[in-house]
């Protein structure tokens, strides 16, 4: 029996040779080199040094290692995954490697929304770096992500210097909660705020920004109105209004808002091409032409401005100029895709 | 022994009551069912006559039910058609494929067709007509591109499509090879249309995504388990991303949502071609793409169509709903050529020039203007789009206005259609949901797998409201719904509805009062080929004028999402009981003015006979 075991052996050891074929040098040296590239910033050349000694199942705990760094500075964050992980189940817990390991490990995870694989390494890398914000902020993302509010809530309050109990605490959470779209969780946190102090300003202006992303137009007004009131020079609450009042179709009520919302920041791009729209509703074409001009004054690669500047052409029949500004903006909308 | 298969029983129990437990503390807009609403039509409702009708014993399947590519998330289409000329709308279901099947290791699931038995059953009779399929279908079409006089079905497939042409005896054969039309990447939404006005009906079929089971990208992770390891996924291919780019990397955006690992595409995926097929009049088509100027240049990601004459001119455009790119909008030149106007004409994209995933394409007047106007379905938390049609080529989003926008803001909609459900002449809106990754029930969120129907009942002056939790379980019910079609199932004057739902069997729903909330006419139009008009008259325009008001309808292939609804043209009168006059637009160009002695009755119009 024995010699038949020996005899396949034999003969997969072959086939593997023929397959792959085991790298000149040795993992020592292939390391080596891939050292003396990274060092060069060459990490074409580290992946090339350290990949056939990898795939032989022949390269050590070292080119594991370092081949994981590679790809993670090559933002291929599969590659990093797959070979980090390898590397941190050989490397001693606690020395220089396991630790960059654990913190590179838990970044590639991070950027590859692999949240709860990216928590506990999270954990351990905020814990290995007392005083460093980069791995607390991610950490405190991955709360969001999970949906864990308490703890997102303690870790926004250590990185802003504020005590996890304040109101102000709530409302740091509930900003990230938005921008990541968890809309209502973000109202909760809003709401938890005001409980504790009402006179805690911006409230009702992210209260008004949470509807008018829910489409709750109604509540968006409302909201925003309740926020001008206490603060009639805040030009963002303006403009959301007249981005509410646009969707509502109150296009007059719209451009009241959208041009206070200028006179406020001569300079709000934003501001101009929505008062456009809000013109093109009117069918008021020259002041929308005009108002979109001056968006582009202030941000000529805007892709919005100069779409809507096109469909003002084409709707005043200037098929040349529609045409010649669509290309523009189809430009910067593919650059932008390409970008994505 | 014994011990251990109770100690398994008892774990499946408990999993099951767990996974009961979390689904009913998971609520979701997408899922609960809604009050019954104040604006509803009075004493109209909708029937699930799925189990009654027979068409229950219908099963889609789509391979792995965890969904990990691209192909098995889209569902499949359905047809109302006549096929055997007896006046009665019979059914055609397209079926993708099981995983076995797929790998050649079991039977293959087929498309089924369901003959009317004018007694509100259905028999399947698929086997005898011979339009099985039998492959990953996707999108089908109805039209009678030989003038024959008998309907033929066109078949998209992720694979060779087909083209069925109707041999007037209950039977159909395949001619898709012979006929030059069979497309063999992924080919979705098709339509027929008389684009040259040749009297002969052409096609255009749209792509969706290259893809290669063979050579798939990294797959979804199960929606039950936790999140895979590197190298853990079902099916995981080996390296291919110099082929296919970004979506082969399980760390791309493309591959992932909401922190989620789903399948990947279509972003990141190459996109498959589109075509427009002349026919030559003697059986086959010539592929004129290119020369036509409707070559999908940029690879987008293609659905749905439809041929429209959105700027009234008698020639009739095309429209391809493009899921996560615009739409394109091809003007008809009168010239055997088009030109794309997707962007300038607001069309293409929502008003702020953002693209969004369209899906499903409705084409209906719904604020009697005259004028062609289009409602898209399209992912969750992005809102439905309706726009109006402001004659000109130009086009301008209606949604927020019309009451759709934050009413669909949490569903992922596919099949879409106008209907006048209550008969009262104004066009209300249907949209079927379900979401495309089985993974999102995990988050506990806003959004669902399985999502309810809408129906949005028109209200007069541009606004809609939503009056699904007045028309019985059919729309309450969630379900994963994919193809959508309407049209008088029974000739009993109000529009039915099938849902061609994807994993599972498709829902039938009776409209039930329609017809006694307002009067009808329903119209068969019969084009003179000799005449160059279409036999079955796709692309005839019909305003029908009653009770003071202009409505518009038309004969119309495909449309919806890959789907085909009644080839004849409804208009619900309302308290009118007589039609003043019908104008008929006929696709050749020629006019035609009839008035109808009745109201409340399929009437059948043959042109120039003044019938």
């Amino acid at each position: 029996m024995k010699w038949l075991e020996s005899g396949v052996a034999q003969l997969l050891c072959l086939s593997v040779a023929c397959f792959a074929q085991a790298p000149a040098g040795s993992p020592q040296s292939a390391v080596k080199e891939a050292r003396e590239r990274q060092a060069r910033g060459d990490l074409e050349g580290v992946v090339r040094a350290l990949t056939p000694w990898v795939e032989t199942g022949r390269g050590h705990v070292e080119a594991q290692h370092l081949l994981g760094l590679a790809y993670y500075q090559q933002q291929n964050f599969a590659g990093a995954i797959r070979h980090l992980s390898t590397a941190l189940k050989m490397e001693q817990e606690g020395s220089a490697a396991w630790k960059q390991t654990v913190e590179t490990l838990a970044m590639a995870y991070y950027f590859s929304n692999r949240s709860q694989e990216a928590l506990p390494l999270l954990e351990k890398a905020a814990a290995l770096n007392p005083g460093d914000t980069y791995f607390p902020y991610a950490l405190a993302m991955t709360y969001v992500y999970l949906r864990d509010l308490d703890a997102a809530r303690r870790a926004f309050a250590r990185l802003f210097d504020i005590r996890a109990d304040d109101p102000q605490a709530f409302l740091l959470t509930s900003h990230f909660l938005a921008r990541e779209k968890f809309g209502a969780e973000a109202g909760e946190m809003i709401r938890e705020a005001q409980k504790k102090r009402p006179d805690l300003p911006d409230l009702d202006y992210r209260l008004g920004l949470i509807a008018l992303t829910d489409g709750d137009l109604p509540e968006a007004v409302k909201r925003l109105e309740k926020e001008l009131e206490r603060n009639p020079i805040h030009p963002m609450a303006w403009h959301y209004l007249g981005d509410a009042y646009i969707r509502l179709g109150k296009t007059d009520l719209a451009i009241r808002g959208l041009q206070r919302a200028i006179w406020l920041n001569l300079r709000a791009t934003e501001s101009y091409i929505l008062i456009a729209n809000a013109y093109t509703g009117q069918g008021k074409y020259l002041e929308a032409e005009q108002a979109l001009q001056r968006a582009l004054e202030l941000a000529p690669q805007s892709y919005e401005a100069r779409f809507a500047l096109a469909r003002i052409y084409h709707k005043t029949n200037r098929p040349e100029l529609a045409t010649k500004e669509m290309a523009i903006a189809n430009k910067l909308r593919a650059g932008s895709e390409a970008r994505e | 022994m014994r011990f251990l298969a109770a100690a398994a029983f008892a774990l499946i129990v408990a999993v099951v009551v767990f996974s009961q437990k979390s689904q009913t503390a998971f609520y979701a807009p997408t899922r609960a069912a809604p009050a019954a609403s104040p604006h509803a039509a009075k004493g109209v409702s909708y029937e699930d006559i799925t189990a009654a009708s027979g068409l229950g014993r219908f099963r889609h399947v789509a391979g792995d039910r965890f969904k990990p590519y691209i192909p098995e998330t889209v569902g499949s289409g359905l047809a109302l058609f006549d096929y055997d000329n007896d006046g009665w709308l019979d059914i055609y279901l397209v079926n993708a494929l099981s995983d076995a099947a797929r790998k050649g290791k079991g039977p293959a699931p087929a498309a089924a067709l369901f003959r009317n038995n004018r007694d509100g059953s259905f028999t399947d009779v698929s086997h005898q007509a011979g339009v099985g399929n039998q492959r990953w279908g996707t999108g089908v079409c109805a039209g009678d591109f030989n003038n024959d006089g008998w309907p033929d079905l066109y078949v998209g497939n992720l694979g060779k499509s087909r083209l069925y042409r109707n041999n007037g005896d209950g039977t159909f054969s395949d001619v898709a090879e012979r006929a030059g039309v069979a497309v063999d990447t992924w080919s979705t939404g098709c339509a027929f249309g008389d684009y040259d006005r040749d009297g002969r009906l052409d096609l255009y079929v749209a792509g969706y995504v290259e893809f290669d089971w063979k050579n798939p990208p990294p797959a979804g992770e199960s929606s039950e388990a936790p999140a895979m390891g590197p190298g853990k996924g079902p099916g995981r291919a080996p390296d291919a991303g110099a082929r296919l780019g970004a979506a082969f990397d399980p760390a791309s955006p493309f591959c992932t949502f909401l922190g989620l690992r789903v399948a990947c595409g279509p972003r990141g995926l190459k996109g498959a071609p589109d075509f427009l097929f002349r026919n030559h009049g003697d059986g086959t088509f010539r592929d004129v793409t290119r020369r036509a100027g409707v070559v999908d240049s940029h690879g987008y990601y293609g659905f749905s169509v439809a041929w429209v004459d959105i700027d009234d001119d008698g020639w009739p455009d095309l429209v391809v709903a493009n899921d996560s790119k615009p739409n394109y909008v091809y003007r008809n030149r009168r010239d055997g050529t088009f030109e794309e106007i997707g962007l300038l004409s607001g069309l293409a994209t929502n008003a702020d020039g953002r693209e969004q995933a369209y899906m499903g394409m409705a084409v209906g007047d719904y604020d009697r203007d005259g004028r062609s106007d289009f409602f898209f379905t399209t992912f969750s938390d992005d809102s439905f789009t309706l726009q109006r049609n402001n004659g000109s080529l130009d086009f301008t989003e209606a949604t927020e206005r019309a009451g759709l926008g934050s009413a669909t803001l949490p569903f992922l909609g596919w099949g879409a259609e106008f209907v006048d459900y209550d008969n009262d002449g104004w066009l209300d809106i249907l949209a079927v949901n379900g979401h495309v990754y089985p993974q999102i029930d995990r988050l506990r969120g806003t959004t669902s797998y399985q999502q309810r129907t809408l129906l949005f009942r028109n209200l007069g002056e541009g606004k809609f409201a939503e009056v699904s939790g007045s028309l019985g379980e059919g729309f309450t019910k969630p379900k994963s719904s994919r193809g959508a079609a309407v049209g008088d199932l029974f000739n009993d004057g109000d529009v039915d509805i099938v849902l061609n739902n994807l994993d599972g069997a498709p829902t039938a729903l009776r409209n039930r009062g329609g017809s006694g909330a307002g009067h009808w006419i329903t119209l068969k139009l019969v084009g003179d080929p000799a005449l160059h008009t279409p036999r079955d008259a796709i692309g005839a325009v019909v305003f029908c004028y009653a009770g003071g008001f202009r409505q518009r309808g038309e004969v119309a292939s495909g449309r919806g999402y890959m789907s085909q609804s009644d080839l004849r043209v409804h208009f619900g009168l309302g308290r009118a009981e007589r039609v003043e006059k019908l104008e008929i637009r006929w696709p050749n160009g020629l006019r035609e003015t009839v008035t109808p002695p009745v109201v409340d009755r399929v009437i059948k119009i043959e042109q120039g006979k003044r019938s």
